[in-house]
């Protein structure tokens, strides 16, 4: 017997204006899995994270939980999926709570969206600078509200579109961590990112994207071990086993 | 976390119930105060006695021009401030507000040319019908034109040259009506003014202004949700398409209410949001309701305003809140320019 289905994509199509951007990509995402999403840039994976999202037209199939996905409800969608903008922004000089609890919006139940905003905060060291404006904080510290609003949500699904881009060394670490727990707890994590180390050393599954397609969706060893990293990012990939965990250094093939 | 939690800056503010609590209290001294003056000097006692006797002169003074005045400076105060709230909330962008999309200069063409046809006395909603018609359209066409989703510089490009269009047209009727006293009446009421203003005004207006209002509260949630911009409003359960719907059909109905019976009053709807911000924070639903309270609140005392500048013919209200408000835009673009150049960041 396979695995009940939870967010399943088959056979995705993403056309924008005369240019297919995704081709035929087919996925499933599971609970409790932390997936990672890699490839060069312009590779189709932002597109594959707002066509899950919703928020771009696709063609081919979504499910969730055995039901079309694009036909639900929209707050229902809402309760389920949490999504997180690639260098998102924040228009108005709201206290960093306030900004955290929007990701409360679609519940409502008072008390609990109140526990759920203070566990946000406090996991992103946001706890002591919770009332001040959140416009008025450094990106890194602003990166890390926009992720405490998504992970203020019930969501069982979280898509993270970079959400370690511009934090510093340990806070990139932390929010490894943070994500990896969240998917232990049940959650299904799907994170686009850049740092190759971060993404195979945490990954229980990897999806590696160029030119709108998805090449590659495999466990991180399989993934190193096939080689199409390489080929796909034009360099050359050492993994090395530290105790700090697995680092993957990249370099460019010598010229000829 | 409690701890924590006591120092919110707004509790450190007025809650917003405070606020509206204030502001209403304000209002009511106001609205005594505009009963009170006039040319007419009656004194606190006439006009109680007035609304007890309304067959009395000073009964007529009051029901037939200052309580209409009263009613008109209220609900189109209320009615500006909320739309500039709401529009900024739909933009992310302070600076929003009805005039950056030309639509009280359009409304005031409908309004012209309905003046001009002279089918004002003939069809009494035809004023308001055809102002709000002016409105639509230049939103309309300054969306179409900018693109959905268009930066603020792109939006008010086009709403300067639809302005800009619909103000020539305005002065192209000007130019072609036949009759002086036609002339006299549009030039006078584009300056705006609430002067001789009668409850068929009040009547003609204050539905569509209910209307418009109860349009743009029930997007206040959407307005909360954009803050984080049109993509996770869209994943946070809110229809952005329906919101700027609600809000451009809205704006259009209240700004072509309000220009219908005052002409053409600019700035408030800039101004409210901005002195209530410093007040309950921010958040653009928690603006809403203090915005239209400010706007009736400052259009109610520019209103006694001119009634109390000595001059030869009464100012007109739309110059007074220029006068204002220009200053304060100004201070506006210079202080935060960050809103042009780049957007929000």
């Amino acid at each position: 017997m396979s695995a009940p289905s939870f967010l399943t994509a088959s056979r995705l199509d993403v056309r924008l204006g005369e240019r297919l951007v995704l081709e035929d990509v087919s996925a499933s995402l599971n609970p409790a899995e932390l997936i990672t999403v890699i490839g060069p840039n312009g590779a189709g994976k932002t597109t594959f994270l707002r066509a899950l999202a919703g928020l771009v037209a696709s063609t081919g199939a979504i499910t969730f939980e055995g039901a079309d996905w694009r036909a639900m409800d929209a707050v229902a969608r809402a309760c389920s999926l949490a999504y997180l903008e690639q260098r998102g922004t924040i228009a108005w000089p709201l206290p960093v709570r306030e900004i955290v609890a929007l990701g409360r919006l679609p519940f409502g139940a008072r008390k609990r969206d109140r526990d759920a905003v203070e566990r946000a905060l406090d996991a992103c060291g946001l706890a002591t600078i919770a009332d001040r404006p959140a416009t008025e904080l450094s990106g890194g510290e602003r990166a890390r509200i926009l992720l405490a609003r998504a992970l203020a949500s019930d969501a069982k699904i979280l898509l993270l579109d970079e959400p370690v881009a511009s934090l510093d060394p340990a806070w990139q670490l932390n929010v490894m961590e943070i994500l990896k727990a969240e998917s232990k707890a049940g959650r299904c994590v799907v994170a686009v990112l850049h740092d190759l180390s971060l993404a195979m050393r945490y990954a229980d599954r990897v999806l590696l994207f160029a030119s709108g397609a998805l090449l590659a969706d495999a466990a991180p060893k399989d993934m190193l071990a096939d080689g199409r990293i390489e080929g796909v990012f034009g360099v050359r990939i050492e993994a090395v086993q530290t105790n700090g965990g697995l680092v993957i250094g990249a370099s460019l093939p010598p010229t000829a | 976390m409690s701890g924590a939690r006591a120092k919110r800056p707004w509790s450190r503010r007025l809650s917003p119930a405070a606020l509206t609590m204030t502001l209403c209290a304000a209002l009511a001294l106001l609205a005594i105060a505009s009963l009170l003056v006039g040319p007419a000097g009656l004194s606190t006692a006439d006009v109680l006695r007035g609304f007890t006797a309304p067959e009395s002169v000073p009964g007529i003074i009051v029901r037939e021009i200052r309580l209409p005045r009263l009613l008109l400076s209220l609900s189109v105060g209320a009615m500006l401030g909320l739309c500039g709230a709401a529009l900024q909330g739909l933009l992310r962008n302070p600076l929003a507000e009805p005039a950056i999309f030309g639509a009280p200069q359009a409304a005031a063409l409908g309004a012209a040319m309905v003046l001009y046809a002279g089918l004002a006395d003939a069809f009494s909603f035809a004023l308001p019908l055809a102002a709000m018609a002016g409105a639509g359209l230049s939103i309309a066409l300054v969306v179409l034109v900018a693109g959905r989703g268009a930066h603020l510089v792109t939006m008010i490009l086009a709403g300067l040259a639809v302005g800009t269009l619909a103000g020539a047209a305005t002065s192209l009727v000007i130019n072609l009506s036949p009759n002086p006293f036609a002339v006299t009446e549009i030039v006078f009421w584009l300056m705006g003014s609430f002067e001789d203003r009668s409850l068929r005004h009040v009547l003609m207006s204050v539905p569509f202004i209910a209307i418009a209002t109860a349009m743009l509260l029930a997007a206040g949630r959407g307005y909360r949700a954009l803050t984080l911009g049109e993509d996770v409003a869209g994943t946070l359960g809110v229809n952005v398409d329906r919101l700027r719907l609600l809000t451009i059909v809205g704006v259009s109905i209240g700004v072509g209410a309000s220009v219908a019976v005052s002409g053409a009053i600019g700035f408030v709807g800039l101004v409210a949001p901005h002195l209530v911000r410093p007040l309950v924070g921010s958040d653009p639903q928690r603006v809403l309701i203090p915005s239209a309270l400010t706007g009736a609140l400052l259009l109610t005392a520019a209103d006694i305003g001119v009634r109390l500048i000595p001059a030869t013919s009464e100012i007109r209200i739309g110059v007074l809140t220029a006068a204002m408000g220009v200053p304060l835009f100004l201070w506006l673009v210079a202080t935060q320019r960050a809103y042009f150049v780049g957007g929000p960041q």
